[in-house]
């Protein structure tokens, strides 16, 4: 093994290979911190960058790019109130309102410390841990990944500060989205009304460039109002006092650590489901719940750990067993089959060099995080400093040159625009929007693995209940739906004794 | 703006859940021979539904003072401007429409030129921005991420781009 650690680390750490990581490093903090520009496509970007590189530089390449577009996502969600990447969006207001309070500084540090600490963490369970849980991952059926998206929807719709109900109607509107195009089981397809780029159903990257940048553009020609601008604050000592906060909120951190590399692991579940999850469940258990959205330093902490981490544990089934974690490592297994590299339990015995290049490659990536992120933020400076009325029509032309890059047709620009009016009508209605885009994600994941228990279990809800982590996973989906119940009955028994 | 009010949102969703409930009945049944009593319209109906109850307890249950704690917000943002997202959404339209015919170049020129005088900035200043912008973005997509972005009307220099 030894033999196997020390020629990857010979083959890592070459010139050539540390350029690579440098570059994709700059690449990753860029893409990431241009709103509708995501991780995944970062990743994505890269593919036939690394079409030329041996297996190690090429996953090492998406590896760093990944986790800084993961972490520079922060940067535009803390300055403009607009996600980087959608895994950004969980905690995009803390991130602004702190913003608004004169702390940007305080908040990026946060984002950037809890970001590197999350990748290592999630590095260090993937190269330890890697065998034995991706095994119990294995032992997931639908019916544990049915209820694993439902909590992941519920906590996404009753998670939003204000009322559920809305939450409800967003994460209907997004499912309904997620059914447009071809049914995978039936094949017939559902409300495309004879479009024929709607078949292929409504692709995420466009819709996410809607939603979270095309409407904050519309919203911003359409009120032009002054609390919109970006909040004019002095950006110095990032790292100030961060070792202070770091430890205060060292519970928030650890819970996104452990969370976020747990939901990585998950197949289907990554980075943005998993920052959602750890924020609302640092939500529940805070002290002080109600500075949630408005501010709150422990949910930018638990969160922010959380999607960085998911991105490190995401690999975890995707090298052992070859099943991907997300969208990012989808590409990544892509790659290293056309290397002649099979991602499976025989990567271990075939191309152990290949394998403890990839860990370290995390290792590295998120230690070179603090320095760059560092650089990256006082750059954020001059993107603070531009007006709003000259960045949103730059804005504007890149939404669409990426929506168009995606798959290359102009048909996705259509998408990002009718996307950005819903997000438009969305926000001035006071809809959350989050839960509709989760309800885009999961959708398909959620409708799949409904109907294959089915199928199963021949037809009985009984089953839904009968595998131990199933049961588990349904009880907390089933409390979090009866919570809001349960709150207004006990209001109502307060008001009685009154 | 005139914030929506939560009992007319009510109404919509109802009116909204109950079109996509109906256009999810007319999907095809479930194939015979399939071990499922659950066709296509199966999951969209349920989110039909679920939309229309939830639109439902909306309209009966009328604003709360909680929810719209941003109400003066928008009181604050005044009447919305219209000519503006127009043109945005023109811009996008424009793009779609005529990207591929006129080209990346002189499509983003526009674009940009357009919407940085809307933001106040003087013609010169913002031909000289938009110039350099879309160079810039022609650039990294065309020549660093190989994205294929359309030359339309530049297509006979193309040699040269």
């Amino acid at each position: 093994m030894m033999v196997h650690i020390l020629s990857a680390a010979s083959e890592l750490f070459s010139p050539y290979v540390m350029a690579v990581i440098f570059g994709s490093a700059v690449f990753g903090l860029f893409i990431g911190a241009i709103p509708g520009l995501t991780a995944t496509m970062a990743t994505a970007l890269l593919v036939p960058i690394t079409f030329y590189m041996d297996p190690v530089p090429a996953v090492a390449a998406m590896v760093t790019a990944s986790a800084m577009a993961m972490f520079a996502g922060d940067i535009p969600s803390a300055l403009l109130r607009m996600p980087g990447t959608p895994a950004s969006a969980a905690y995009t207001d803390d991130a602004f309102a702190l913003t608004k309070k004169g702390m940007a500084h305080v908040s990026l540090g946060i984002c950037l410390l809890t970001s590197a600490i999350g990748g290592i963490f999630g590095a260090l369970v993937l190269s330890a841990f890697a065998p034995p849980l991706a095994s119990l991952a294995l032992k997931f059926s639908s019916f544990e990944y049915f209820w694993l998206c439902l909590l992941g929807l519920t906590t996404s719709a009753f998670i939003m500060q204000g009322s559920p109900i809305k939450g409800i109607i967003s994460l209907s509107l997004g499912l309904f989205v997620s059914t447009i195009g071809i049914d995978p089981v039936s094949g017939v397809p559902r409300f495309t009304f004879g479009a024929p780029s709607l078949i292929g159903g409504v692709s995420l990257v466009p819709v996410m460039i809607g939603v979270f940048a095309v409407a904050e553009i519309l919203r911003f020609y359409a009120h032009r109002n002054p609390k919109l601008a970006l909040e004019q604050v002095e950006l110095k000592g990032v790292f100030t006092g961060q070792g202070r906060i770091l430890w205060r909120e060292r519970k928030a951190i650890a819970q996104g650590n452990v969370l976020g590399t747990l939901i990585g692991i998950v197949p289907g579940a990554g980075a943005d489901i998993a920052a959602w999850i750890s924020y609302s469940v640092a939500k529940k258990f805070s002290r002080k719940p109600e500075e949630y959205g408005r501010g709150s330093e422990e949910g930018l902490a638990a969160a922010g750990a959380a999607n960085n981490a998911a991105v490190s544990g995401a690999y975890i089934p995707a090298l052992v067993f070859g099943i991907p974690g997300d969208a990012i490592t989808a590409i990544v297994i892509g790659v290293l089959f056309m290397k002649g590299v099979n991602p499976g339990p025989t990567i271990f015995l075939n191309n152990p060099s290949t394998v403890y290049g990839i860990f370290m490659a995390f290792l590295v990536a998120n230690l070179l995080m603090i320095p760059l992120g560092w650089v990256a933020i006082r750059c954020g400076r001059v993107i603070l400093k531009a007006r709003l009325s000259i960045l949103m029509p730059i804005i504007l032309v890149f939404c669409m040159v990426g929506s168009f890059a995606v798959d290359n047709t102009v048909a996705a620009v259509g998408v990002a625009l009718a996307f950005g009016v819903i997000g438009y009508f969305m926000e001035e209605a006071g809809i959350p929007i989050a839960p509709f885009v989760l309800g885009i994600v999961l959708g398909p994941l959620v409708e799949q693995n409904f109907l294959t228990s089915m199928m199963k279990s021949g037809g009985s809800f009984v089953a839904f209940f009968d595998r131990p982590i199933a049961a588990g996973l349904a009880l907390v989906t089933i409390m979090i739906w009866l919570s809001p119940l349960l709150a207004f009955w006990r209001r109502r028994k307060l008001v009685d004794q009154a | 703006m005139v914030k929506f009010h939560d009992r007319h949102l009510g109404v919509v969703m109802v009116v909204l859940g109950a079109a996509i409930t109906g256009l999810a009945m007319v999907l095809p049944g479930p194939i015979t021979g399939a071990h499922i009593a659950y066709g296509p319209g199966f999951f969209p109906s349920l989110l039909g539904v679920a939309t229309m109850l939830a639109g439902l307890a909306l309209a009966i249950r009328g604003p709360q003072a909680d929810t719209d704690s941003d109400a003066s917000d928008a009181e604050a943002k005044g009447r919305p401007r219209f000519v503006a997202p127009l043109l945005v959404l023109g811009s996008m339209l424009a793009y779609v429409y005529l990207s591929d015919t006129v080209g990346f170049l002189p499509i983003s020129l526009v674009i940009l030129v357009v919407l940085l005088m809307v933001g106040g900035m003087r013609f010169v200043s913002a031909l000289l921005l938009s110039l350099a912008t879309s160079i810039t973005i022609y650039l990294l997509f065309s020549k660093v991420l190989m994205v294929p972005l359309p030359r339309g009307l530049l297509q006979p220099w193309a040699i040269w781009l």
